[in-house]
């Protein structure tokens, strides 16, 4: 052995400069990574004058104060996603909603400081990565498609009430713009003369705007901004007109920042309402207990167990459910 | 020669370790079960690891150091139930809606949670304070002083005259002074909210003085007159030793200096990181 090693020496001198290149790289690539730690078999999280702490006491600490929140939120998505199978349409919707918030964000924030934003908006609705908006978006369709199902059933249960809180309506308006609507110039004048003068004329208003409104998405669809309440984010001036129109009336001029207005309450039907996305957004807003009731009613025909009762008792607290 | 290969692959494949994550045990026991899902322990763990549990670990690593330093004696129990005795007289029938709002399940857990704690690191910001007392005299110059604020020049002027004629401080500021400012004796150190020129004035100062000409803050266009009445930190240590003992300065001050000679260290990469962007002083390791 010891004279083909002597005999090989080239051979052996390479070896070991191998095995030292190997070495070193293992050290190189592991010396700026966090070491890990575990006692007695459990992860350690941190240690502090020789005392150990463990994910698992980390946990029981967590879950005192955030617990009950995190369950209910996995237990939302299991149901929801066992509930609702995933189609190709969906994936796409939630996809295009997923793209509109990345660019919202980096419109926003910029192209360059918009990620970490983001992430903390994704953390927030207990996902990890941003490349999971997608899934995100799928589960608020699901969740939208549940509810939906479940109010058209029980609308009789919350209508009446939401309708006394809110004033729902659907709403449409001509928008003159102008750089500074205090001060209208004599050609801005003359465009809301037109307008007018074809309203009194006889054109209805949803042709009115279609061809006059300088609002140029609402006036793709006759006008109509679609829904709206009391709690809707719209210039103060623009949403008190609006709630104070009865359905079909008009307003005369109103002015905001944007322009000139006309206002016009296409409806305030149920049944149009229940074309309107929107309205039963606002109606699982305003009362939380429709989400949880959704949920939970779900949850039964899919024969949900609990491993114990502790944790049912205090998801069902959360969620406002007595049985 | 035939091992080599086997222990150079393994070492090759160690390459490939990445940072460390801390996971809870039994992450894949389900706490809820349904027709094509479920819910696990690990997923709960993961989302509240995500929601910055720094908070939560530096408060289970303060109750290790609290209770290595201070422990649990009769003086910390003695102050505790003086002070569960006040909560109890203060809040009477309202006690247990404290309780409900604050997620205490009991009076003990109170005790033991909150009141406890409290008192141990009020103890050892003291004992931190008062065996480096001479070092933070000099960093952070504390003083007993008098403060006038005015909103000319002429007014402060005019206040100084008096003053110095003999009039009471007090009654001058009730004439001259803002509202804020009463002219009462206040203890004044680099960490006070005033003007960076009283404060500078207030530094400087060895003997009591009172300021020789109004002192202007820039910034808000008000006038101080300023009057250091003791100079010397040691003639009212206690007095100082109480007052830093419940800052937030002197706190983390307090808690850095332990978490560290405790070699605080952290084994998880994600809580490392954001324990680092969120409580830096605290922390000596370098991964």
């Amino acid at each position: 052995m010891v004279e083909t090693l002597k005999k090989q020496w080239f051979v052996v001198l390479i070896a070991l400069l191998l095995v030292l290149t190997v070495f070193y790289f293992v050290y190189d690539q592991n010396k700026d990574k966090l070491p890990g730690k575990t006692a007695g078999g459990k992860d350690v999280v941190f240690t502090v004058d020789s005392t150990n702490v463990t994910a698992d006491e980390l946990y029981t600490k967590l879950y005192d104060s955030m617990g009950v929140s995190a369950v209910y939120t996995y237990f939302e998505r299991a149901v929801v996603d066992a509930s609702v199978k995933t189609t190709a349409d969906l994936k796409s919707e939630a996809k295009l909603k997923a793209d509109a918030i990345v660019k919202n964000f980096s419109d926003y924030y910029g192209a360059d400081k918009y990620e970490s934003y983001l992430l903390s908006a994704v953390k927030g609705v207990g996902y990890t990565t941003i490349a999971e908006l997608d899934t995100y978006f799928l589960h608020v369709l699901k969740l939208q498609q549940l509810t939906k199902a479940y109010l058209n059933e029980n609308m009789d249960k919350y209508f009446t009430t939401f309708q006394a809180a809110k004033s729902p309506r659907i709403v449409s308006h001509i928008l003159i713009a102008m750089d500074d609507p205090a001060n209208p110039t004599a050609e801005e004048q003359a465009r809301l003369a037109t307008v007018k003068t074809a309203l009194a004329g006889g054109m209805d208003f949803a042709t009115a705007a279609k061809t006059y409104s300088e609002d140029s998405v609402s006036a793709a669809v006759n006008g109509s901004i679609g829904y709206v309440d009391k709690d809707s984010s719209l210039d103060a001036t623009f949403l008190a007109t609006s709630l104070a129109l009865k359905s079909g009336e008009t307003s005369g001029w109103i002015v905001s920042t944007y322009g000139y207005h006309l206002i016009q309450v296409t409806s305030t039907a149920l049944e149009d309402l229940k074309a309107e996305q929107g309205f039963y957004d606002a109606l699982a807003t305003n009362d939380t207990t429709i989400t949880s009731t959704v949920v939970w009613n779900q949850a039964k025909t899919l024969n949900v167990k609990f491993s114990d009762d502790a944790t049912k008792t205090a998801l069902l607290k959360y969620m406002g459910i007595t049985e | 020669m035939k091992k080599l290969f086997p222990i150079l692959l393994v070492l090759v494949l160690l390459v490939g370790c990445s940072d460390a994550t801390a996971k809870v045990s039994g992450s894949s026991t389900s706490l809820i079960t349904m027709d094509g899902a479920k819910v696990t322990k690990g997923q709960i763990y993961s989302i509240m690891a995500n929601q910055d549990p720094t908070a939560t670990v530096l408060q289970m690593a303060t109750k290790i150091v609290l209770n290595k330093e201070i422990g649990l004696t009769d003086e910390v129990k003695k102050l505790a139930d003086a002070q569960l005795a006040t909560i109890k007289t203060s809040l009477g029938d309202s006690l247990q809606t404290y309780l409900d709002y604050y997620g205490y399940a009991d009076v003990q857990a109170l005790y033991d949670e909150n009141i406890v704690p409290g008192i141990q690191q009020e103890l050892l910001v003291k004992k931190h304070v008062t065996e480096n007392f001479d070092t933070f005299a000099v960093t952070y110059f504390p003083r007993k002083a008098r403060i006038i604020e005015t909103t000319t020049e002429a007014l402060a002027t005019a206040a100084i005259a008096e003053i110095k004629a003999g009039a009471d401080f007090g009654a001058v500021a009730k004439k001259y002074s803002s509202t804020t400012y009463t002219g009462a004796e206040q203890i004044v150190y680099s960490a006070t909210s005033l003007a960076a020129d009283v404060l500078t004035f207030v530094k400087s100062t060895t003997v009591p003085t009172l300021s020789p000409t109004a002192i202007a803050d820039t910034t808000t266009g008000k006038f101080y007159v300023v009057q250091v009445t003791v100079a010397d930190p040691a003639k009212f240590k206690d007095e100082i030793i109480s007052t830093f003992a419940t800052e937030d300065t002197f706190v983390s001050l307090t808690l850095a200096t332990y978490f560290k000679s405790g070699k605080f260290k952290i084994y998880d990469k994600s809580i490392y990181d954001l324990f680092s962007t969120n409580y830096s002083s605290y922390m000596i390791q370098v991964k």
